[in-house]
């Protein structure tokens, strides 16, 4: 299932996916695959991009 | 002494100098070079190159009981297998993202345009002696293949990488306007 809304929130920052990529520290592709749906981050993951865009595991992850 | 032999050797040798040197610059950094979901895809990839292999040797194997005599020489066949896995390692890993890492991607000595020029020249000099062993017909003495035949099997593997990478790059630059 996409994960519309750590899209959202990362187009709320004004980030590319190549910005909070690089913010979290996994690549481009995996920020994308986590939107899309294809890829269910570990949980470590999770919270780090809950902290670069300022939201909570509950605000992006669940549904 | 046979230049023949020395020679390739040395070179061999120059070049993983010059590429330990590269490594040990600044920039680089093994730690964080692969992240987790390119680690999970790359631990697919190895299973599907051993399944690769595998199979390949099994298909020999029931190829070689029903042929009257060996169709390739002693170790060729078990070159050309190991090459196919390298083959699908390489191209699974090179379409799923989990080749190049995450640091490599942009800098450093794993930037693609350096990777593929290398590659690029890999192919050319395998490439040129594949095609000497050709005109001088030394790939198939007899009816069996011969070692001459691995500078054919390594320009096809390197250019089958550099095609991928290629593929991968122009559909990433097409994902990368589209975000």
């Amino acid at each position: 299932m996409k994960n519309l809304k750590l899209k959202a929130a990362r187009a709320a920052m004004d980030m590319s996916q190549q910005l909070l990529a690089d913010a979290v520290g996994v690549s481009r592709q995996t920020i994308n695959a986590i939107e899309k749906g294809d890829y269910n981050p570990s949980i470590n993951l999770c919270i780090a991009i809950c902290k670069v865009l300022g939201k909570t595991l509950d605000e992006l992850f669940w549904e | 002494m046979n230049f023949e032999v020395l020679i390739p050797v040395i070179l061999i040798f120059l070049i993983i100098i010059v590429f330990l040197i590269l490594a040990s610059k600044k920039g680089y950094s093994s730690k964080d070079q692969y992240d987790e979901r390119q680690l999970m895809l790359r631990t697919n990839a190895y299973k599907y190159s051993a399944m690769t292999m595998l199979l390949c040797a099994v298909l020999y194997f029931v190829i070689t009981q029903f042929a009257e005599r060996p169709f390739t020489e002693d170790g060729v066949s078990v070159l050309l297998i190991a090459l196919a896995g390298v083959a699908v390692f390489a191209i699974y890993s090179i379409f799923t993202d989990s080749f190049f890492g995450i640091s490599g991607r942009r800098n450093g000595i794993g930037r693609p345009v350096v990777y593929c020029a290398v590659l690029a020249v890999i192919v050319i000099g395998n490439g040129i002696g594949a095609v000497r062993m050709f005109q001088e017909h030394m790939l198939i003495q007899n009816g069996v293949l011969t070692h001459n035949v691995m500078n054919l099997a390594l320009a096809i593997l390197f250019l089958l990488i550099l095609i991928s990478i290629g593929v991968k790059y122009l559909i990433d630059k097409r994902e990368d306007e589209e975000a």
